[in-house]
């Protein structure tokens, strides 16, 4: 493949309910930029940040979905070939907390099994408002198994940390199951067929070319 | 991977005679389906199968084990029931088809209602009086052109009588909808002349709930009522006008999407004002229909026709102010947003998200028969169905147009839709999809990546700002629907029930004048009961049911072999992907003279000056000398466009005139 200016990439996931701010973590993520006032996110799509780690330059690409539970039917088509999922729920939202769970039973149902997955409580900087503690979310996180990190796409507080994280957490269970061999780093990174967690194509009905058309 | 499709007993029946509801010929699917064995060669199988298997609750294990027998059982469940459907489907159609005299009821209600609705009538219309009301005001509103002028006067004469007819039917249903309303303590001061009135028809609404013209609807408040009392911390949202009305379950999700409209606006009392008529459309019309669910997009639509329609705004510096110039914009925007939502968008507010996945499944075959090679080289290779549209479908391409609702571009297209109907948006779409065969810049690299094709073809919209494109796709898509238009692509995805079924704007050879309100209230009878319970299961099971009317066959078949793509299908001209232009046998185009006796001579110009009102309020400074001469030239075609259909939306269109005439009230 022409042009690859990366040596892995990696497909993420934002999902959780409508207005926990997923849209606003991707933007302050890939953009570095936050606006008070967002657009809803309508069925899928994502966007593109390449980041460096361990030395290897890692194109992240990252898939916002609509929160509206109408949109399921689509976008759990998605959660097969994601690679890490974010849990997004809003610490000042109690009712966005109390369905991480079932947003977490969709991973366990769509998702490619041992995907990473990493539990986000947006809005803490909201501290007058703030419905879900720390300790609450954290024991979720643990009971779930997956680890837990509260940021602030507005602030700009761990935004990064939790994406880069997650990411650093992909990469290493690529590493462990010998997904990634030292020839990887093509723009169709094929890393994914091994493992089950690393199937790369998310959009995984359109492969027309070459398994014949989509009638 | 040897991948062996499932033989499906019913595939058979699926097919139509001429073409199967894929956009392909019958043969070619059931040679699919009789090729008990199509070798494929991939490596990661399970995904490429899961995009099908997009509901859980067929999977097994908790997994998709095998995403095409899921589609499948899926297809074959659905097909066995498209055969019934369709036989139910004359019948449904003939009783959806407009009727000449209003029925029984809405005559009981104008008799009812009649000196209520004859003052509503003159205090709506301010300035301006009598009969042609309508017209009049709409040429006034709209951007004045010497050929609609002409067209004006030479048809007013028959005008007065047809608007006058058309008006007090709209206004006598606004008096109506008043009957489920409640005095908000608020607005009691301007509201004191309705007032006597009002508590006459709560008397009556509590009496006997079939006063409301919507009575068809009435089992389903009733049974919303137990619902909601069933639920009583059923979020439900501030409103000016409809606070006695009960709350619709989807109310929070509203709020969440209010609060993200009107995003290119700053934060200023206007600002919340606009945000709050939003609201209030929105809420209206949800609790006036309950069995309409409220999907994220729904709040795009509505905010372009609140641009369109109520130009003028009470600024609010506080929240709880009332952000409308008069209870008649109101009702008479609620009106307009409950009839296109009723009769273009009822589909994408179906339970579950099926319907849509049948419009994405028609729009795919367009292309297929438009150009296949192009459909199966990029467009399915993004995924089985033109998910990155789906934005496109449900918004009518406002959330996605930059600048919408504002821009030129957003209200184009709804005004194109106005006149041509709701499959209008389907031809709409095609021509924009195949846009992408132009390339643009910096587009070549990585096309061949699915997620990528997903990501760039999503982006076609943003080439409509360029008024070049705007035009070239909407010239395309007339094009298409003459060339690719019969049968129609939906044959065999979408029900009786669907709006491409039922739009009373399709069938060409009814010549009758629509009855909008009895067209409005056909539509309302196919929505869903809603939700009479709080019981998930039972509520899943409910809409899946509801469905089956509505669409047939949502999912996409199963990919055959490379050869199959192209040869097998009949579609093609010598596999240069161009189907034998179809000609317009049948279908003769009724010329303008036909129009106008089809119309009343009144409606044709009322559906013109609709068009020019949304056309001209694209921005007051917006009317210079090319401009006007454009805008000369774009009546004239829409003049040829009401001709072209025979008929036109002359009952939801004179809504758009009243808004306006609304405004000149104010």
């Amino acid at each position: 493949m022409p042009n690859p200016h990366y040596d892995l990439l990696l497909k993420l996931l934002l999902i959780g309910d409508s207005g926990v701010g997923k849209s606003c973590l991707l933007l302050r993520f890939c953009d570095d930029a936050w606006t008070p006032s967002f657009i809803t996110t309508i069925g899928i799509d994502f966007k593109i940040r390449t980041i460096e780690l361990d030395g290897k330059r890692i194109k992240l690409q990252i898939w916002d979905t609509a929160g509206q539970e109408r949109f399921r039917t689509i976008t759990t088509a998605y959660y097969r070939g994601a690679m890490g999922i974010l849990l997004v729920f809003d610490v000042t939202d109690e009712r966005s907390f109390q369905n991480i769970r079932t947003w977490h039973s969709n991973v366990e149902q769509h998702a490619s099994e041992g995907v990473s997955r990493l539990l986000v409580g947006n809005k803490s900087d909201w501290t007058e408002k703030r419905a879900v503690s720390q300790e609450e979310a954290q024991k979720l996180a643990d009971e779930l198994g997956i680890r837990y990190v509260e940021t602030s796409a507005k602030n700009n507080d761990q935004v990064d940390d939790a994406f880069v994280g997650l990411a650093r957490e992909v990469k290493q269970k690529l590493v462990e199951s010998g997904a990634i061999n030292p020839v990887m780093g093509t723009a169709t990174n094929q890393a994914g067929g091994a493992g089950g967690n690393g199937s790369v194509n998310v959009s995984a009905g359109g492969q027309g070319a070459k398994q014949g058309g989509c009638c | 991977m040897v991948y062996v499709l499932p033989r499906d007993e019913d595939e058979g029946e699926a097919g139509h005679p001429t073409m199967d509801s894929d956009g392909w010929r019958a043969s070619f699917d059931s040679s699919l389906a009789n090729g008990s064995a199509v070798q494929r060669e991939e490596g990661r199988d399970d995904d490429e199968v899961h995009i099908w298997s997009v509901d859980s609750s067929t999977t097994s294990n908790g997994k998709p084990s095998d995403g095409w027998h899921v589609a499948e059982s899926k297809r074959s469940k659905r097909t066995r029931g498209a055969k019934a459907a369709a036989i139910d489907h004359s019948t449904i159609s003939e009783r959806q088809s407009p009727v000449v005299s209003p029925g029984p009821r809405l005559d009981d209600s104008l008799v009812d209602l009649g000196p209520s609705s004859g003052r509503r009538s003159s205090s709506g219309s301010g300035s301006t009086t009598g009969g042609g009301h309508e017209s009049s005001v709409a040429t006034s509103a709209a951007t004045s052109t010497s050929s609609r002028s002409r067209a004006t006067q030479t048809t007013q004469p028959s005008s007065v009588g047809g608007s006058r007819l058309l008006e007090e039917s709209m206004f006598s249903e606004l008096a109506i909808d008043d009957a489920g309303d409640g005095l908000d303590a608020e607005q009691a001061p301007k509201r004191n002349k309705y007032k006597s009135k009002k508590k006459r028809d709560r008397k009556r609404a509590a009496k006997c709930r079939e006063v409301d013209t919507h009575k068809i609807a009435n089992d389903s408040h009733n049974n919303l009522n137990h619902a909601s009392s069933s639920s009583a911390s059923l979020f439900a949202l501030e409103t000016t006008y409809d606070s006695s009305l009960p709350a619709h379950r989807d109310e929070r999700q509203v709020d969440l999407d209010v609060r993200r409209s009107f995003v290119s606006l700053p934060d200023t009392p206007y600002r919340r004002a606009r945000r709050r008529q939003l609201q209030d459309l929105i809420v209206g019309v949800l609790r006036r229909s309950q069995g309409l669910s409220y999907y994220q997009g729904y709040h795009d639509v509505v905010s372009i026709l609140l641009e369109v329609l109520v130009p003028s705004v009470v600024e609010q510096a506080e929240t709880h102010e009332n952000p409308w110039a008069s209870e008649q914009d109101f009702r008479t925007t609620l009106l307009a947003t409950r009839r296109l939502t009723l009769l273009y968008l009822r589909d994408f507010m179906a339970p579950s998200l099926e319907p849509c996945l049948g419009w994405l499944k028609t729009l795919r075959n367009i292309v297929r028969r438009a150009d296949v090679i192009f459909a199966h080289d990029v467009v399915e290779r993004a995924g089985g169905l033109p998910y990155f549209a789906l934005s496109w479908l449900i918004t009518l391409l406002s959330h996605d147009v930059p600048g919408a609702p504002e821009c030129e571009a957003g209200k184009r297209v709804v005004d194109t839709l106005l006149l041509d109907g709701p499959e209008a948006m389907l031809w709409m779409l095609a021509a924009l999809v195949l846009e992408a065969k132009l390339k643009q810049d910096g587009e070549e690299e990585e096309v061949d990546d699915p997620d990528m094709l997903h990501h760039s073809l999503s982006k076609l919209p943003l080439r409509l700002e360029d008024e070049e494109v705007l035009q070239r796709v909407l010239t395309r898509a007339r094009e298409l629907k003459k060339e690719h238009g019969d049968p129609s692509p939906w044959q065999g995805i979408m029900g009786p029930k669907s709006v491409l079924s039922t739009s009373p704007l399709l069938k060409e050879e009814d010549t009758s004048p629509k009855d909008w309100s009895t067209c409005e209230a056909q539509a309302e009878e196919c929505l869903p009961s809603p939700p009479s319970t709080d019981d998930k299961a039972a509520i899943k099971k409910a809409a899946a049911a509801a469905m089956d009317d509505v669409v047939l066959d949502p999912y996409p078949t199963p990919p055959g072999s490379e050869a199959d793509f192209y040869e097998g299908n009949d579609m093609t001209d010598s596999k240069k992907g161009k189907r034998p232009p179809r000609h317009l046998t049948s279908r003769g185009l009724p010329s303008t003279s036909t129009a106008l006796f089809l119309f009343g001579g009144a409606a044709v110009v009322v559906v013109a000056s609709a068009a020019a009102v949304i056309l001209s309020s694209s921005g007051p400074g917006g009317a210079g000398g090319g401009n006007s001469l454009e805008r000369a030239a774009k009546m004239r075609v829409l003049l040829n466009d009401a001709a072209h259909l025979g008929k036109g939306l002359a009952k939801l269109v004179a809504m758009t005139a009243a808004g306006a005439a609304g405004r000149g009230g104010a």
